[in-house]
């Protein structure tokens, strides 16, 4: 596999997907696969966080290797609640 | 207690209760380090508790039941419980609130706040995501995917039928909603005059 290419986890709204991703990319480049893979394709990617193990909300336009990101790690990606109260 | 009508074979609802059960158990090592335990799953129910392991020491805040009858044709219902004896919560006894930073905040206004700009007391317009029609009744989770939310009068004009399939509704966005507006805000105690100890939330979710 090429240097700047990484194997990463992606669990969309819980199910789990194999995405690869460049290093050299922002992070939002993976989103679209990722829903792909698991069939979420009734919602827009603007529409979906992704987010680290802990929780923590991830900027989509910063370069995977910025955020730290490397092979075999687990990004989560959720819906973003819609409006209510 | 009172069944639900039964309107899909329970067949069915079983099979994708059981499919999102094992995506959960799946990441099940993740999401204890966030404070979920999935306590019990026994189709059609749920019953998960949710911990902070921010406060010194960890805490466990609140239970919620997740009830998955006639799903997906039905939406899950949700009922938020005190964590040790499943009884189901008043408005007025809730350890917690789900407060979201409103939608029509402007966008500098928000860009301000991101970056820790606004004066000390700054008070943001904030929406409560858990709604009851008075303090002696239980809340509901007010958010499209919410059996109650889509139940409820006020949201007839936007059915469930129009959010089926498309990520909201199922159990990891439930748990997740919960999580982010009612738990990760948890920063630390309040301790109010006369001992009174409340937990703080300040990290408001947008």
């Amino acid at each position: 596999m090429p240097d700047n290419k990484i194997n990463i986890t992606a669990v969309v709204n819980g199910t789990p997907t194999g995405v690869s991703a460049n290093v050299n990319a922002p992070l939002k480049t993976i989103i679209a696969e990722a829903l792909h893979e698991t069939g979420n394709n009734g919602q827009p990617p603007d529409n979906w966080d992704v987010k680290d193990a802990a929780g923590n909300v991830l900027d989509p336009n910063t370069k995977i290797e910025d955020l730290g990101l490397t092979e075999g790690m687990t990004v989560f990606l959720t819906l973003k609640a819609g409006i209510g109260g | 207690m009172v069944r639900a009508e039964v309107v899909v074979n329970p067949e069915i609802s079983r099979r994708k209760f059981e499919r999102e059960i094992a995506d959960y158990r799946r990441m099940e090592d993740i999401y204890i380090e966030r404070g979920w335990f999935l306590l019990k799953a026994a189709f059609p129910e749920v019953f998960v508790v949710f911990a902070t392991p921010v406060t010194a020491p960890p805490t466990v805040v609140i239970g919620a039941a997740i009830n998955f009858e006639n799903y997906d044709f039905w939406p899950p219902s949700v009922t938020l419980a005190n964590p040790f004896t499943r009884q189901p919560y008043l408005m007025k006894n809730l350890p917690v609130q789900m407060p979201r930073i409103g939608a029509g905040i402007p966008p500098d206004l928000l860009a301000q706040l991101q970056a820790g700009l606004l004066p000390p007391g700054f008070q943001l317009p904030l929406d409560n995501l858990l709604q009851s029609a008075s303090p002696e009744d239980k809340p509901f989770l007010c958010v499209p995917g919410v059996r109650e939310y889509h139940n409820s009068p006020a949201h007839s004009g936007d059915s469930w039928l129009l959010h089926r399939g498309k990520g909201e509704g199922t159990l990891h966005f439930i748990i997740e909603t919960i999580y982010k507006y009612a738990i990760k805000s948890i920063v630390g105690f309040h301790v109010q005059p006369a001992y009174k100890i409340q937990l703080l939330q300040r990290n408001i979710a947008q």
